[in-house]
């Protein structure tokens, strides 16, 4: 407001000036009338135009600044009463008493540019401003600020979590007092010296292994010298499961290639360097040699699959499919197992089942995992029931065992990806760890959802569930 | 004399039938248990010259069938293979140091080269 009210007089005084030089220059004229006169008189003119027009500058350029310096401090969130009090006794002068220039130049160069630039400052320094801790107490990593003796003197809220201590109790202290024990020798060499530095740390806590990284960095100030140390904790732990999981899938997947090939090239070599071997057992080699290449090809579809399902690029190719059809295929391919392991396998059909517009290969593949998972999971001479069911415009596929079950705990994370279970009976049998992630992505890819209910040593039963509608028509 | 007697703890039966139809064709009595602790209650039932284990296996895997072979007086000196598809992983000086193993097999490997081994192994124990 006060920059608006400058702006206005100082127009009118311009305009005024200009109006006064331009009447005294047409008197003149009138009056004497000689070459000259005259030409001394317009020069005199156009000099009194340009000062007026001249005056005009330092106007405007008064005119706006205050304004700005207001904007200014109300961008950078500080209150102007500061700035406002300390320019009041040149914005409350009288203008003409001091001249524009002079109040432009007490503006510029006063002490509220320099309030305004200590502001600044302590934003940038970070001594100050509360807006800066806020920022620091929202980062999820830990931060702490040492001094030159290695005492904390900020500590922010995640650093308090992570070292489960209050704020009080860290700040002051050495915060080598808090590493973590069992640190190896070089590290424990590497922290009392001021160099950059980064190390992870794991401690045992009864949620599980906790890994830490911790990076340090010198704090130097405007003369160059080292007034201390910035620390950066994070907590890694998530990123060390994923590592440790993903080690497991490469580890198994090894496994499932290796298996396989191991056999083909056995029987080959025998086939082709043993003598004398007849024509039936011959024949059972050839069909044992196609068989695990089978094996083989089906697992790098089920890689692909998982690789595409990791990409984020799995789509889906939905066709009329004869669900009856699809079902009996499904059951043939499971049923082998189920009989090797002596597991009594029973299949219950609605008496009329929907045509359905799906993705026959990849529901194939999801309804073999869980009845796969199923035999897999049960003990001999268990049972597996597999019973679809139509209700509500969705057709349910539950998959029944008795198997070894899931713990509560970890029932709710077996459809993520690579996780398998710490049970030494899950351990022993191979298995992705992908599997029932994929399903999941297959049910959702076709607009359904998938469902588990388990008990430890009781069974499980898997709940594959599609929209009937959504899919095709009945 | 008694045939020598080989005895094959492998769950992959297709793996374990091929290995002993080149064992048995080289002259070898060959016995098959298809988890460890198969293995283990074979091997308490009859003395074996030669075992051959797999690593990873139901019920008892390959590391605690042969622990609990060494703590056998029987079968404190006799020859056992280690084979595995887990080859990376494995250590063979740490496998032979903790518990004896003569040789390592990596899947995929040559029955021929098993039997030759076996015969090689032999040899050094008649020696």
């Amino acid at each position: 407001m006060d920059g608006d009210k400058f702006s206005s007089v100082l127009r009118v005084a311009g305009v005024f000036t200009l109006i006064l030089a331009i009447a005294a220059v047409s008197t003149f004229l009138i009056d004497i009338g000689t070459y000259w006169s005259a030409r001394i008189l317009i020069a005199a003119v156009v000099s009194s135009i340009f000062l007026a027009m001249f005056s005009l500058i330092p106007r405007r350029r008064t005119g706006r600044v205050a304004p700005a310096i207001y904007d200014q401090l109300v961008g950078v969130g500080e209150k102007p009463k500061e700035l406002l009090q300390t320019l009041k006794p040149v914005l409350q002068a009288d203008p003409p008493s001091h001249g524009w220039n002079e109040i432009v130049q007490t503006v510029q160069t006063g002490a509220a540019l320099e309030l305004l630039e200590s502001r600044i400052d302590q934003k940038l320094d970070g001594r100050g401003g509360a807006d800066d801790s806020t920022v620091l107490h929202c980062l999820a990593e830990g931060i702490a600020v040492t001094d030159l003796e290695g005492r904390m003197t900020f500590v922010n809220r995640a650093l308090e979590a992570i070292l489960s201590t209050e704020c009080d109790q860290l700040l002051e202290e050495r915060l080598l007092e808090f590493l973590p024990q069992g640190l190896p020798d070089h590290v424990q060499e590497a922290v009392t010296k001021p160099q950059p530095l980064s190390f992870e740390s794991t401690a045992s806590t009864e949620q599980g292994d906790n890994y830490l990284r911790w990076s340090r960095r010198p704090s130097i100030d405007d003369r160059g010298e080292t007034v201390g140390h910035v620390w950066t904790i994070r907590d890694v732990t998530q990123q060390k499961l994923a590592e440790k999981m993903r080690e497991e899938f490469v580890s198994m997947a090894t496994h499932e290639l290796r298996t396989p090939l191991a056999n083909i090239c056995a029987y080959a070599e025998t086939l082709s360097v043993t003598d004398e071997i007849d024509v039936e057992q011959q024949k059972q080699f050839y069909n044992i040699i196609l068989t695990e290449a089978s094996r083989l090809s089906r697992f790098v579809d089920e890689l692909l699959d998982i690789s595409r399902m990791e990409a984020g690029s799995m789509t889906i190719d939905k066709r009329e499919t004869d669900l009856e059809r699809l079902l009996q295929e499904i059951g043939s391919k499971v049923r082998p197992e189920m009989e090797r392991k002596q597991i009594a396998f029973t299949i219950s059909l609605p008496p009329k089942l929907p045509s359905m517009t799906i993705d026959k290969d990849s529901i194939s593949a999801a309804l073999v995992n869980l009845l796969g998972n199923a035999s897999k999971y049960t003990p001999d001479g268990g049972e597996v029931v597999f019973t679809v069911a139509l209700e509500d415009q969705e057709i349910f596929f539950h998959v029944q065992d008795t198997g070894i079950g899931i713990s509560a705990e970890e029932l709710p994370h077996v459809f993520e990806k690579f996780f398998r279970s710490e049970d030494n009976r899950v351990r022993e049998i191979t298995g992705t760890g992908l599997g029932l992630a994929f399903t999941h992505e297959v049910a959702r890819l076709h607009g359904g959802r998938i469902d588990v209910t388990s008990e430890l040593g009781e069974g499980s039963t898997f709940s594959f569930i599609l929209p009937v509608n959504s899919g095709g028509k009945r | 004399m008694d045939k020598t007697a080989i005895l094959i703890a492998e769950d992959n039966r297709v793996m374990a039938d091929v290995v002993r139809f080149n064992l048995q064709r080289a002259g070898f009595d060959v016995t098959v248990a298809l988890d460890g602790a198969a293995a283990l209650e074979q091997a308490q039932s009859k003395q074996f010259d030669l075992v051959i284990t797999d690593y990873q296996m139901p019920r008892m895997g390959g590391p605690e069938l042969i622990a609990a072979l060494r703590d056998l007086e029987e079968y404190a000196e006799t020859p056992i293979f280690l084979c595995s598809a887990k080859g990376y992983e494995l250590n063979e000086e740490d496998l032979r140091e903790k518990w004896g193993i003569q040789r390592v097999l990596l899947k995929p490997f040559s029955p021929t080269e098993v039997v030759a081994c076996v015969e090689q192994q032999l040899r050094t124990a008649q020696i």
